[in-house]
């Protein structure tokens, strides 16, 4: 069971970790970026020359992997979700370099036996020469198998409402079916997303994509229709996970400006499931 | 200028990982059926095997590669053979040292360039067991007229002159290049449209051993059931181009301890790989 009192605020993860410009050309790549490699405004994220590094890597930067899975926290964890992810960059990500990831416990909430266990934590990414703060991310895991400890019951942050009116952009990006092989190579290699048969333990009938992966689809699909591929303009984002995403599957994102923000979902064309929900991004201006 | 044949031109240590050896099976296009089991085992790191390939990919890279000092029109080079011999099979991660020498200039004057031929020998650090020897070959279009020296492999063997036994067809990425440029062989010929233009190509083109790693998985998939064990060489001649995006159409013959096999761009109709052959085991009686 959940010891929470002795949880919260816990560092769970702090590493250093060295990362190339291949690296962070292998993260544009297994997001998608490059799929047309004649376009000269995706090149500037999969080509050493002028090379940019994505937002969204502040995913993978100093990620702590999956530390629920570690005894010590007596989770069960196979049923284990991905609930919500939040970035902020505070500054542009090097595109290669040395930096520290710290992760740390900030809330756990009690939803009951029947509904789980909210753990919040919070990931900060460093540049590890100055210490300077590069971004901040932050993630809601629901241990669906972990409720009834008696913590605090609290509601779940307010979400973010999409405007009711048609989007102003609506952006398709297909997959591929060796998208989630090709994103375990950024550092998340949770066997659910190679392993048929982990995956078939999992409730699911064949690997799913990264979380994390389908949500750099749709940041991809935010600069492309809201950045013109300046990455650099996208400064926040935050989204929930609504339901697993295939690799091979082609992902809807819906737009809607509404100043320097821009809220979205996503949705899986093949089955027309919303994947993604609850999407709200901050965009710089040009 | 060209170093003196029969000189040890680079040698090097290079660690890898199951994540760089992962990353080159999917750089090829395995795991694109990421439920075939069969394949898996080249791109998930339980029960992870490397592909027969992959000494390619490790170390040295090609005379190509620029090196200070050493002067040659590196863009008009084009690259015009390979032969793997394949010792042993390489572990899923390990530390290995390669020896590069130059074995071999046959020129064919100033208009028309030099054939260089060079050896990379690949092996273990730690026990110093001989892994692999790999024999490039490549015109350097622009730095003929240097005089001819050493001895060059004999030819390679012609394809059989008969209908394939199979055929195998299949479409390849239009990032292919820019995955396989991870791999090691980060030539901007590959990435660079500006470049590719001024190499005399109209966008980038792939890696020939990117193309020949293609050919390589439909003779597993066709003939060997994903099963790599019985490998021990790889060879071919890349006579043409082939572009990321294309649809390679490899068409293959089973001959006594080998699979012979040629390659085309079905879109242009144009043969990239001939004189293909991977050579088998002899089963022990």
């Amino acid at each position: 069971m959940i010891d929470y009192r002795e949880l919260v605020g816990r560092t769970v993860d702090e590493r250093t970790s060295s990362y190339r410009v291949e690296d962070t050309i292998l993260y544009a790549l297994a997001t998608g970026f490059g799929a047309d490699p004649l376009d000269t405004r995706q090149l500037r994220y999969v080509y050493e020359d002028g090379l940019v590094a994505l937002p969204c890597m502040s995913l993978v930067l100093g990620y702590p992997g999956f530390w629920l899975k570690d005894p010590a926290y007596q989770v069960d964890w196979p049923k284990v979700l991905h609930a919500e992810e939040h970035f902020e960059i505070h500054q542009a990500l090097p595109v290669a370099g040395a930096v520290t990831g710290r992760t740390v416990i900030t809330a756990i909430v009690d939803r009951g036996a029947d509904k789980g266990a909210f753990i919040h934590s919070t990931k900060e990414v460093r540049n590890r020469a100055d210490g300077a703060l590069l971004a901040t991310v932050n993630s809601t895991t629901v241990a669906r198998g972990d409720g009834g400890f008696g913590g605090p019951d609290a509601p779940r942050s307010t979400p973010v409402v999409l405007p009711r009116r048609e989007p102003d952009f609506v952006c398709d990006l297909p997959t591929l079916p060796q998208q989630a092989l090709l994103y375990r190579l950024c550092g998340d290699l949770n066997p659910l997303h190679a392993d048929p048969a982990v995956a078939r333990q999992a409730g699911f009938e064949r690997p799913i994509l990264h979380g994390r992966c389908t949500m750099a689809v749709a940041h991809h699909a935010l600069i492309r229709a809201c950045c013109d591929y300046d990455a650099t303009r996208l400064r926040s984002m935050r989204v929930r996970f609504t339901a697993p995403f295939l690799p091979g599957e082609t992902l809807r994102t819906r737009i809607w400006r509404e100043g320097s923000q821009a809220f979205f979902d996503a949705v899986c064309v093949e089955r027309g499931v919303t994947v993604l929900g609850n999407g709200l991004a901050d965009i710089a201006a040009a | 200028m060209l170093p003196q044949v029969g000189s040890r031109i680079a040698t090097g240590e290079i660690a890898y990982s199951s994540v760089d050896a992962i990353l080159y099976a999917l750089s090829l296009g395995f795991g694109d059926e990421p439920l075939d089991e069969r394949q898996l085992r080249y791109v998930y790191e339980e029960r992870l095997e490397t592909l027969p390939t992959l000494p390619l990919v490790l170390g040295w890279q090609g005379i190509w590669m620029p090196v200070p000092g050493r002067e040659l029109d590196y863009p008009r080079m084009l690259h015009a053979e390979e032969r793997l011999e394949l010792h042993r099979p390489l572990p899923p991660a390990g530390i290995v040292r390669d020896e590069v020498h130059l074995d071999a200039l046959v020129d064919r004057g100033p208009d028309k360039g030099v054939f260089i031929h060079t050896r990379k020998e690949l092996y273990s650090e730690n026990d110093g067991l001989h892994l692999a020897t790999l024999r490039s070959c490549v015109l350097a279009r622009g730095d003929g007229g240097c005089g001819s020296a050493g001895t060059a492999p004999a030819a390679l063997p012609a394809t059989p002159d008969r209908a394939a036994d199979h055929v195998g067809t299949r479409v390849t990425l239009p990032r292919q290049a820019l995955l396989y440029r991870l791999c090691g062989d980060s030539n901007p010929v590959h990435a660079s449209p500006s470049t590719a233009r001024v190499a005399g190509f109209d966008r980038p083109l792939l890696h020939g051993r990117c193309t020949l790693g293609l050919a390589l998985r439909e003779v597993l998939a066709h003939c060997l059931d994903y099963v790599a064990a019985p490998i021990v060489g790889v060879q071919a001649r890349f006579s043409a181009p082939f572009f990321p995006g294309e649809t390679l159409r490899v068409r293959l013959w089973r001959e006594p301890h080998a699979i012979s096999f040629d390659a085309e761009s079905v879109e242009r109709s144009v043969t990239v790989l001939s004189h293909g052959r991977v050579g088998l085991r002899i089963a022990e009686e």
